[in-house]
């Protein structure tokens, strides 16, 4: 598992770090992955090398989020938990949700468009949200948000040529790629010419 | 807080951006299955048919009272996306694109403005925001099946996780992933935009003629806003964004079609909405206009030292407040 | 497999007694729940006190959690209830906003209403991270860095990225491996400690 060069210092064989980092991805089988588990549990270099995988992860995806590194506070958890008692829950007895790809995602697909649907009212923070519960008869709710006047609608401010050239500038550097590259030019159909 | 890269490469190369595009399978696959693909499968579906679907239609624009109709011819040749928009009321006015170059025609001033969208050489190197970064910020949920133009599409909502961006309904075309219709939600659901094909037929091969403009613009007005990448700290500037919303460019650049001093502009996005800062050091404004709103655009207006900072994005208008707040002039390097 | 199933693994195990996969769950989500809680509390000393706090809670609440939402919202929600109570407790309000706000964070699942009260230490290291990763990333051959992209910040899987690069499955995850290694070297001068430049 780990070899020793040189200076005494124990060193990771490149191919269990391998190892480590697909399983990390969840791209091992099931078998694989109990085993890694149970390595980790044992050997502490690997376990540093879990840490650093993942500092690596939250760094591509946020600075501010990895320079929360707080090494310690592991360890203190982990002494906190040595007074718990052992806490048996569901999954004892519920199987694992390893498997191929597609199929993995109806399964949590499935359960996701059930919660959120009830959870949606919530994730709009300080908004009221809608007496009745939202449902997912769409049509009748098109109907609904086209007639209801949003608020933004009324008068809307006076052109000033100066905020139409923010907006063209705006759009012209602003595009996403998930909406339509058109729709920048669609809704500016009512600006004057330049 | 934003961290000040060297960024000057982008890192996903053009080929392998046009092989990642090529994944639009799953979309159909699962067609039958009803919604069977994941949040990102399906953010990703949107995206690739966004470049490389073939369609034409017309397209109708809702904001408030207002109601514009546009053509719309759009196809990949291989290469690039190739597209023409065309208005059919009000003021005569046609954008023809190819790859990220898009031309803007206006007849009546007899002027063509060409704009080059895209990303420039994105900052910092980790290039685009990826998909899976939208989905810190939206949530998706896959919803019933609904006719649009008379195709059946199936709805999906992207909800805002915060207070911060506006949601999003997207009504998409299964088996292209083409998306037929969008609203953009505020407050209470409430519609602030919406854009939808009337009619549409999508898949057949597109002559190339339909790309052609309608006028000849010989003796026109050719404009262009050329721009070049900075590095805003270095300018002395610092912003602070708010969550989730990441530097997609930071340039240098003329606002007005006439030469003038040039404005400084960083724009951020969360991977959906996004917003620009313009800073126009020595154009204080005599009384900084107040918080603005048109249609899904919020704009903000303020001072800072002898500058005028500017805000400009698809948020809502606290979102551009804080933006255009949180300005400042550090010092120069 | 997407993240929630490596999580739900993990939450599986523990839910079977193993409280060792409970410390994994810590050590991979550390980082995300005190980003959260600075937002909130200002002292820092406090922030790692209520985010052990938190982490116990939920082992705590463990039993009770079947997966019906990614266990990372569940656990941000458990945070933000500690945050509460430790005010309480405390006898004031958030140091630094109304209660209103703190419920925004609440049904926020980043706590991205509030706002930044970032110290000038943090967001100096916030921004040598920046850079740090920025040089890790330059550096990289092309394919190594295309494959972590696209892993970390695409989420694709190991088939997809292999049919997107048009190589095995086994070269994908060989290049992201050493895409990682890569970026760890990167930050291990800024973030580790004298221990960890042991290894």
């Amino acid at each position: 598992m780990s070899t020793t060069q040189g200076a005494g210092k124990p060193v990771q064989a490149e191919a269990d770090l391998e190892l480590l980092s697909a399983w990390l991805d969840g791209e091992l089988e099931q078998g694989q992955y109990s085993a890694m588990l149970d390595r980790l549990k044992v050997d502490p270099a690997l376990r540093a090398q879990f840490e650093w995988f993942n500092l690596a992860g939250d760094a591509l995806r946020s600075h501010e989020v990895a320079a929360c590194h707080h090494p310690a506070l592991v360890g203190q958890v982990s002494r906190a938990l040595q007074a718990e008692p052992v806490r048996i829950g569901p999954g004892a007895l519920s199987g694992s949700r390893l498997r191929r790809h597609i199929a993995t995602g109806v399964t949590v697909a499935a359960a996701a468009g059930m919660l959120a649907v009830v959870a949606l009212p919530q994730l709009r923070g300080s908004y009221v949200a809608p007496a009745s519960p939202a449902s997912v008869a769409s049509e009748n709710r098109t109907v609904a948000t086209v007639a209801a006047a949003p608020p933004a609608a009324k008068a809307e401010p006076a052109r000033s040529p100066q905020l139409d050239a923010y907006f063209r500038a705006h759009r012209e550097l602003g595009a996403t790629g998930v909406m339509p590259s058109a729709a920048a030019y669609i809704r500016m159909a009512g600006e004057p010419d330049r | 807080m934003r961290s000040a890269g060297v960024g000057c490469r982008r890192w996903l190369g053009a080929s392998l951006l046009g092989t990642v595009f090529c994944l639009a399978g799953p979309v159909a696959q699962a067609a039958d299955a009803g919604a069977a693909l994941s949040p990102v499968e399906w953010l990703r579906a949107i995206r690739t048919a966004a470049q490389r679907a073939n369609y034409t239609g017309t397209i109708v624009y809702q904001r408030g009272d207002e109601v514009h109709s546009s053509h719309i011819v759009h196809f990949f040749d291989g290469t690039a996306p190739r597209e023409r928009v065309l208005t059919l009321d009000g003021r005569p006015r046609e954008f023809i694109r190819h790859g990220d170059e898009v031309q803007c025609l206006y007849p009546k001033a007899r002027r063509v403005v060409i704009e080059q969208t895209g990303p420039r050489t994105t900052f910092p190197a980790l290039g685009q925001i990826g998909l899976s970064r939208v989905l810190d910020h939206y949530s998706l949920t896959v919803g019933d099946v609904e006719r649009v133009a008379g195709i059946e599409c199936r709805v999906l909502e992207l909800a805002p996780r915060d207070v911060l961006r506006y949601g999003y309904r997207l009504w998409v075309e299964p088996q292209s992933g083409l998306l037929l219709k969008v609203q953009v939600l505020g407050a209470d659901d409430a519609m602030i935009e919406q854009i939808a094909f009337s009619d549409v037929r999508i898949g057949e091969t597109v002559d190339k003629a339909e790309l052609k403009p309608s006028w000849s613009t010989a003796g026109w007005q050719v404009v262009r806003h050329p721009s070049h990448q900075i590095e805003l700290s270095r300018q002395g500037w610092s912003i602070t964004a708010p969550e989730g919303f990441r530097v997609l460019t930071e340039v240098e650049r003329n606002l007005g079609d006439e030469p003038g001093p040039a404005a400084l502009q960083a724009v951020y996005s969360d991977g959906l909405a996004t917003v620009s800062v313009f800073i126009e050091p020595g154009a204080a404004p005599a009384d900084p206009a107040p918080l603005q709103h048109r249609g899904p655009w919020s704009a903000f207006m303020r001072r800072v030292g002898d500058a005028r900072v500017t805000v400009v994005g698809e948020v809502p208008p606290t979102t551009a407040q804080s933006i255009a707040d949180s300005v400042r002039f550090v010092a120069a390097h | 497999m997407s993240e929630r199933d490596v999580d739900w693994e993990l939450v599986t195990r523990v839910q079977r007694g193993d409280k060792h996969a409970y410390e994994l769950l810590v050590s991979k989500y550390q980082r995300r729940i005190t980003r959260l809680l600075s937002r909130i509390i200002r002292d820092p000393s406090d922030i790692e006190d209520v985010a052990q706090e938190a982490f116990i809670k939920a082992y705590r609440a463990l039993p009770s959690f079947r997966g019906e939402s990614a266990f990372y919202t569940w656990l941000y929600r458990i945070a933000i209830n500690t945050a509460k109570n430790h005010f309480a407790a405390q006898g004031r309000r958030a140091a630094t906003r109304s209660s209103g706000e703190l419920e925004d964070a609440e049904s926020s699942e980043d706590g991205a209403a509030l706002r930044d009260v970032a110290t000038p230490d943090a967001l100096l290291l916030s921004k040598q991270v920046g850079e740090a990763v920025n040089r890790a990333i330059e550096r990289l051959p092309e394919d190594l860095r295309t494959a972590i992209v696209l892993r970390e910040l695409e989420g694709m899987s190991y088939d997809e990225i292999a049919t997107a690069m048009n190589c095995p499955v086994g070269t994908v995850r060989s290049r992201i491996f050493r895409a990682r290694e890569a970026v760890a070297a990167e930050l291990r001068p800024l973030l580790g400690t004298r221990e960890d430049q042991r290894w």
